[in-house]
């Protein structure tokens, strides 16, 4: 079930929050629970069982580390948590790559198995992993409620495409959490910003980008088709973050912020500052900082970046081409590191930008090719002009499609806080908010079915 | 107006959106104001129909019950139905998009019409040798068809129908007139055509012109086009077989359509109304013969004002074969065969007056769905 799908937004929702609302305050969390097993459930009915299975484990693991004083004794079991978690998600994820890439060494042959990678595993693998470390470092006392426990786990907001949370930061909300006439307007409308995002712009530039990669066409037209690409990730993943962040403030939840205007960015170090947060914060906490961080010389800084944005690519994806994406970053990010970042730093602003911006942009084409090879056949491809460039673009681009990047560009740059804190009426906003709610689910009401980009991660 | 009061209708609104198919679901039971049932906002066209799906273990365990409903639902909830129409109204306003091509003055055409028209695919290029080739292979066939059944005492004869880009070209588009030195297909079809014995009809010559051959509102040609096409066929027809021939009367006139004058305008399900005056001519059966002749009709949509005529005023029994996909027997009744040509009666098929076939200018590539080779090779086997 997608937040932009007509059963979440007409039957899903609506049932939740009246249940949600008309329950006294001990109940609410059982509740969530419930409608997230319920939801959950609904696009993976038999992997369901699974993540129930891991959450039993891990709260087994939890309770005993978080009761044994034996250092040994605690870092066997954090192995066996880690071992057992990041199995799970590389048996889902990367034993078929693994073994295709075994099939290519001559003489070898395993049989290929057919896995059907469940949604949400990367994030629901990375958020319990977290919770087990920190319990592990004595960061969080363990939850004891089996059912809490649970809650934290699988609640269905931030479930299948995150933003992934720390059990700190919503320990005290689980239990203490204030519902006010505040949190739900902002919930709401933050809620409806998302979905806006996802299905007025990302799903629009998609049907852009879809005309160009795995196609023969080549120059203006690659160069659009990347452009949008990269307005669609953006809003997509950025909107699908505003959905769970907005459906977490309607339920007292206060989730972290995983964006923070990303193509803002004038260095490829800020655009990691930026982008997908929770996840480059778990990173960094998690590999980066216990592998040194950058406090043990150039060279282990750059070894350890590298190793950071290898995982960060193949977290992604079970591809040569998401590990490329990764290490793309790291080159820039290395050559920041030295004279280059002395260079970017002196130049002018926007001359800056254009540089972040290219070569990000040029990132997500690694990204979104299903293959190495192609990605490099998009890029060549991209520098082949013709004298009907213009005539194609204009053939195969509609208004509907140039107006989606337009508006993509334009809210790429804060622009909506500037304009909201300078208009008086706030009633005003209020009105082309729900203008804007209204549009989108017309638009959900007659676009054909579109999942997330990130939720098979 | 206070924050308070200010949030709390926002919250209201959006509740009430998102809860708004359960609001119609329940105003359709209680009340005559609105509701799926209410008339005004079915959409116009034809829809795959989805189930629910049923409920069971096995259907839960492997998504096939969510699958169901999640189609059955996106497609059948409660209000939807005016949520398409705000969808394709904005669009249309917008940014002139919908269903077909949507050029100025509301005018709509078909897909494929301007694409062949301006030839925007470098594969359909008439001056590409591979493109003649399958042209004069056809048309060998058609010829060798001809011979073949003009043996049997079948009359055998070709008609094309018009792309509507021809006859209301202004409004198309800019992005489709952009030149490209290429020719369409059926231009080389209509140079050698002649230079083959078969019997073509371009239905082009019969139009008057007197009313639109086109109105912007629709995909095929305008009642009185199809009339006039129908007639004219019908009069080459008598020339071969025993027919009754139609002539056309008087013109009436209404500000309804007759018949599928508006089905591109249709499609578009949107708010907006169409003025148009639309026009058919008095059917008179001229020339009455006893005969009661059988024809076997093959082609796309654009030869049902044919059928229409024939079967309308008594003048023949139709078997007519829509693409390669159904046929309608003389009772009406579909066989649909879905491209396996063997499934039919051919023996049946063949108890015939005339055999025409129809095609538009732009799917001479298609060469027929089949038809012609199909028959040329069975009437090869039969001797």
């Amino acid at each position: 079930m997608v937040f932009s799908s007509s059963v979440f937004l007409f039957i899903f929702l609506p049932i939740t929050l009246i249940f949600y609302f008309i329950s006294s305050a001990p109940l609410r969390n059982y509740v969530l629970l419930l409608v997230s097993l319920i939801f959950y459930s609904w696009g993976e009915p038999v992997f369901v069982f699974c993540i129930i299975v891991l959450v039993i484990l891990n709260y087994i693991i939890s309770t005993l580390l978080d009761n044994n004083s034996n250092l040994l004794i605690k870092r066997l079991l954090l192995c066996i948590a880690l071992c057992m978690d990041f199995g799970v998600l590389f048996y889902f994820k990367y034993l078929t790559f693994v073994i295709s890439n075994i099939h290519r060494i001559p003489g070898i042959s395993i049989p290929q198995l057919n896995i059907v990678l469940p949604i949400g595993i990367s994030f629901f693998s990375f958020q319990v992993v977290s919770y087990v470390i920190d319990v592990y470092r004595g960061d969080v006392k363990h939850q004891r409620n089996i059912l809490i426990f649970s809650l934290y786990l699988m609640l269905f907001p931030q479930l299948i495409a995150g933003p992934i949370v720390r059990y700190k930061e919503i320990e005290k909300q689980i239990y203490n959490r204030t519902i006010s006439l505040d949190g739900i307007y902002y919930g709401l409308k933050r809620f409806s910003i998302g979905l806006s995002k996802k299905v007025l712009i990302a799903d629009i530039c998609a049907q852009v980008s879809a005309m160009t990669f795995g196609t023969q066409t080549h120059g203006l037209i690659n160069w659009v088709g990347s452009f949008a690409y990269t307005i669609q990730i953006y809003y997509d993943f950025s909107g699908y973050s505003d959905m769970a962040i907005g459906l977490g403030k309607v339920f007292g939840f206060g989730f972290p912020e995983n964006f923070n205007y990303p193509y803002v960015s004038t260095s490829i170090k800020e655009f990691w500052r930026r982008w997908h947060m929770s996840l480059s914060t778990w990173f960094r906490d998690y590999l980066y900082i216990p592998l040194g961080g950058n406090r043990c010389g150039t060279y282990r800084t750059i070894r350890n970046t590298i190793i950071v944005f290898a995982c960060t690519g193949i977290w992604h994806g079970a591809g040569w081409n998401y590990l490329i994406w990764g290490l793309w970053s790291v080159v820039f990010l290395v050559l920041e590191m030295g004279k280059w970042g002395q260079v970017v730093k002196k130049l002018p602003r926007g001359l800056a930008w254009l540089y972040c911006f290219l070569v990000v942009d040029f990132g997500w084409i690694f990204f979104n090719s299903e293959t190495l090879s192609g990605a490099l056949q998009y890029i060549k491809n991209m520098f082949i002009f013709s004298a009907d460039d213009g005539a194609q673009l204009l053939f195969n681009i509609n208004a509907e499609q140039i107006w989606a990047m337009v508006l993509g560009t334009i809210f790429m740059f804060p622009l909506y806080d500037r304009i909201s804190r300078r208009i008086k009426h706030k009633v005003v906003l209020d009105i082309c908010q729900i203008t804007i709610a209204f549009i989108t689910l017309v638009y959900v009401a007659g676009s054909s079915y579109s999942p997330f980009l990130y939720f098979r991660f | 107006m206070s924050k308070r009061i200010r949030q709390v209708l926002f919250i209201l609104v959006i509740l009430f959106l998102i809860c708004s198919p359960a609001l119609v679901y329940v105003c359709d039971r209680f009340t005559t104001v609105i509701g799926k049932d209410k008339g005004d906002d079915e959409l116009k066209g034809f829809f795959d129909e989805y189930n629910i799906g049923e409920f069971s273990l096995s259907n839960w365990k492997s998504s096939g019950f969510q699958s169901s409903f999640n189609d059955y639902w996106s497609h059948n909830f409660p209000g939807r139905n005016a949520m398409i129409k705000n969808y394709n109204q904005f669009r249309y306003s917008l940014f002139s998009l919908g269903q077909g091509v949507v050029g100025s003055g509301d005018t709509i055409y078909a897909d494929w019409a301007p694409k062949d028209y301006f030839v925007t695919e470098e594969t359909y290029d008439g001056e590409l040798e591979s493109n003649r080739e399958v042209v004069d292979t056809f048309l060998a066939q058609l010829e060798s068809l001809n011979e073949k059944l003009e043996l049997r005492g079948i009359y055998f004869i070709v008609f094309t129908t018009p792309n509507k880009v021809e006859y209301m070209y202004d409004e198309v588009p800019l992005k489709y007139k952009i030149h490209n030195g290429r020719t369409r297909i059926f231009d080389y079809f209509s140079q050698c055509v002649d230079q083959y014995n078969i019997n073509y009809f371009d239905s082009k010559k019969s139009f008057s012109q007197a009313t639109p051959v086109f109105y912007n509102t629709g995909i095929h040609t305008s009642r009185t086009a199809e009339q006039e096409m129908a007639a004219a066929l019908i009069d080459v027809l008598s020339g071969h077989i025993d027919i009754s021939t139609v002539s056309l009367g008087e013109i009436k006139q209404s500000n309804e359509p007759f018949w599928r004058d508006t089905d591109g305008w249709d499609l578009q399900n949107v708010y907006k109304k169409q003025q148009n005056i639309y026009y058919q001519y008095e059917e008179m059966v001229e020339e009455k013969v006893d005969n009661y002749p059988t024809i076997l009709l093959q082609g796309g949509s654009y030869c049902e004002g044919l059928r229409k005529m024939l079967l309308e005023n008594e003048l023949s029994d139709v078997n007519y074969i829509n693409y390669n996909a159904t046929l309608f027997d003389k009772e009406d009744t579909p066989i649909v065969f879905n491209g396996d040509w063997d499934q039919l009666d051919w023996d049946n098929l063949l108890n015939t007056d005339a055999i025409v076939v129809e095609m538009n200018e732009s799917v001479i590539k298609d060469l027929s769905n089949g038809f012609v080779e199909y028959l040329n090779n069975y009437l090869d086997k039969e001797g």
